[in-house]
């Protein structure tokens, strides 16, 4: 496969050519603040991507460009607050009309025709034409690059209830949108792509991998292993015998054992997540430690 | 329609609505997918290569800088990618490497490569130290910027300073592009042993969002006044009814300089009113409004 390799300022070159075969499309959000500067709490809503950060407690961070003056005014209030509405295939005007710089006082929110809906746990209302909302508290700010990202805590959530049962891939064609490229058309106008997913692929689970899945450990692994008889007790004991010589010479860096330990232990978890089980024993029967 | 609120505490404990057989049925509603990245990293003592599944989001667009979250039970990335400085590179992987995306998160001992399980192959980068991975379409070689220590996870703010993509996808619609990767984690579904199966996600559709006439030509940035002139140049509205647009947001100006009055209330309503016409693209109405 040839590659094309690109340097930093090609990269920027390429952004303004509008080629974003760099990146990926990023789950986009409604981000709903009040401007303090209005007694009646002008509420604002823009268009923005989502980057999750953390899930318990459950935080998110948006980016913000500096100029971007109510909003970035909005979110250094001192306690502010927040509402991250995710926005479905049935709102693309509205994310059009959302991403519009209008002035200070002015709400997207009443030039989109956007229903607000009263929040739970925040004072800032969500969008109740968005099928998930998350109530926000901003957390800490970071100013990055002429962006205010905005670290955020959920403390709050609400969901359609026309969603509860539908199936994941029925509710991935549905929402959120992802921002994916803008395209200039043939007045000269630039539009907003957005894209949704469809196909999902599941990945392999036990026996590649400990039965909980992510969080297990490799000796967890190779108990569950054991424990559903797909290596013996004697393999088993062979394999963790590996292990723990493994990380008795890891910090010899030079050695030759280190050298060997590191092949074997590879070619066995290879053959394990590979399932090749009659290797996996044979490879277990052919070697001993040390 | 109704709506069903939580509380971060009530979502954390996974809450079900009776019904519902799969226990992370409701709680993937509150966790929308976002897009994947193996990221490759070098062990600071062994100077072995790590490779571990995690997602990302875009901070900035110029200069291009990405945030990852590294949990710290991923104990080779969280402790590979400090401090500030370090060089590393995020894969983009495509859905035919659903398989080897799976084998880079398996709890295997440190310095023992996750890419040797799944046959990747290491892709020599230009601007970093660390190599890419040959298999995934895009490579983007990145310094770490920023690392905040944060609950359970560290945010690492990374500068893309360079980057690789297979030649095949420059020429290829966009379509077809994001139908390819980067594949997006979507949610667990749940195995015979109550733990957890990844499942990725593509995109599969593309969808054009309005343009002028609803925004500005140039798009959001331009602000409400290009938008009245766009309108006006392209005949939209007359002379006279632009200028009575861009007068009212000039008084609207005005007015939030000046502070309360009974007047500042009648510009908003009246500039609300216009600029939500032509959002809608309304124009009879509009011209009625602004006669």
């Amino acid at each position: 496969m040839a590659k094309v390799y690109l340097t930093e300022t090609e990269l920027e070159t390429l952004y303004e050519a509008e080629c974003y075969t760099l990146g990926a499309p990023m789950p986009q959000v409604l981000l709903v603040t009040a401007d303090p500067s209005f007694e009646d709490g002008s509420i604002s809503v823009r268009t923005a991507t989502l980057t999750p950060l953390s899930w318990g407690p459950y935080t998110k961070a948006v980016s913000v460009p500096l100029d971007d003056e109510k909003v970035v005014r909005a979110l250094r209030e001192p306690r502010a607050q927040c509402v991250l509405g995710l926005p479905s295939r049935g709102m693309l005007r509205q994310i059009t009309i959302c991403a519009q710089r209008l002035p200070p006082g002015i709400s997207e929110a009443d030039i989109a025709r956007l229903t607000m809906l009263k929040s739970l746990y925040v004072d800032v209302p969500g969008i109740a034409d968005c099928p998930v909302n998350f109530e926000c508290a901003v957390e800490h700010l970071e100013t990055y690059h002429g962006h205010l990202v905005a670290f955020l805590r959920v403390v709050g959530a609400s969901v359609d209830d026309r969603m509860l049962f539908l199936e994941r891939d029925e509710i991935v064609s549905i929402f959120p949108t992802n921002a994916a490229d803008q395209i200039v058309d043939r007045g000269g106008a630039v539009k907003t792509r957005v894209s949704l997913l469809s196909d999902l692929f599941l990945c392999p689970t036990f026996p590649v991998a400990p039965k909980q899945g992510w969080y297990g450990t490799f000796e967890i692994w190779m108990r569950d292993l054991a424990d559903q008889g797909y290596m013996s007790g004697a393999e088993h004991d062979q394999v963790m015998a590996w292990h723990g010589r493994w990380q008795e010479v890891f910090a010899d860096l030079g050695s030759a054992e280190r050298a060997e330990l590191r092949d074997t232990l590879t070619e066995l978890i290879r053959l394990i997540a590979r399932r090749r089980w009659p290797e996996v024993h044979a490879f277990l029967s052919g070697r001993s430690l040390g | 329609m109704g709506r069903l609120f939580y509380s971060a505490e009530e979502l954390l404990k996974r809450p079900l609505f009776p019904g519902m057989r799969d226990p992370t049925h409701l709680y993937y509603h509150f966790r929308p997918a976002r897009p994947a990245n193996l990221l490759v990293t070098r062990d600071p003592l062994s100077k072995e290569l790590n490779l571990a599944a995690g997602t990302y989001g875009q901070l900035t667009v110029q200069p291009y800088t990405v945030c990852l979250h590294i949990s710290k039970h991923s104990f080779d990335s969280a402790r590979n990618i400090q401090p500030p400085g370090t060089e590393c590179v995020v894969a983009l992987p495509g859905h035919d490497l659903v398989e080897e995306t799976w084998f880079t998160s398996l709890p295997i001992p440190r310095g023992i490569c996750e890419g040797d399980l799944g046959g990747l192959t290491p892709l020599p980068s230009r601007e970093v130290g660390v190599p890419g991975i040959a298999e995934c379409p895009v490579n983007l070689e990145c310094r770490a910027e920023l690392v905040i220590d944060w609950y359970t996870h560290y945010a690492v703010f990374l500068r893309v300073v360079g980057g690789s993509v297979d030649e095949e996808y420059l020429a290829r619609e966009r379509l077809e592009v994001i139908q390819s990767y980067p594949t997006y984690e979507v949610d667990d579904q749940t195995n015979a042993f109550g733990g957890a199966i990844e499942r990725l996600g593509v995109n599969g559709e593309l969808l054009e969002c309005p343009g002028f006439p609803v925004g500005a030509k140039q798009g959001g940035q331009a602000g409400a006044a290009a938008w009245v002139e766009d309108l006006r140049a392209e005949g939209y509205l007359s002379d006279a009814e632009a200028a009575r647009m861009i007068g009212w947001l000039q008084e609207w100006r005005a007015a939030i300089e000046a502070g309360e009055g009974k007047e500042r209330e009648r510009t908003r309503r009246q500039l609300t009113r216009a600029l939500e016409l032509a959002a809608w693209e309304e124009w009879d109405e509009l011209r009625t409004h602004l006669g």
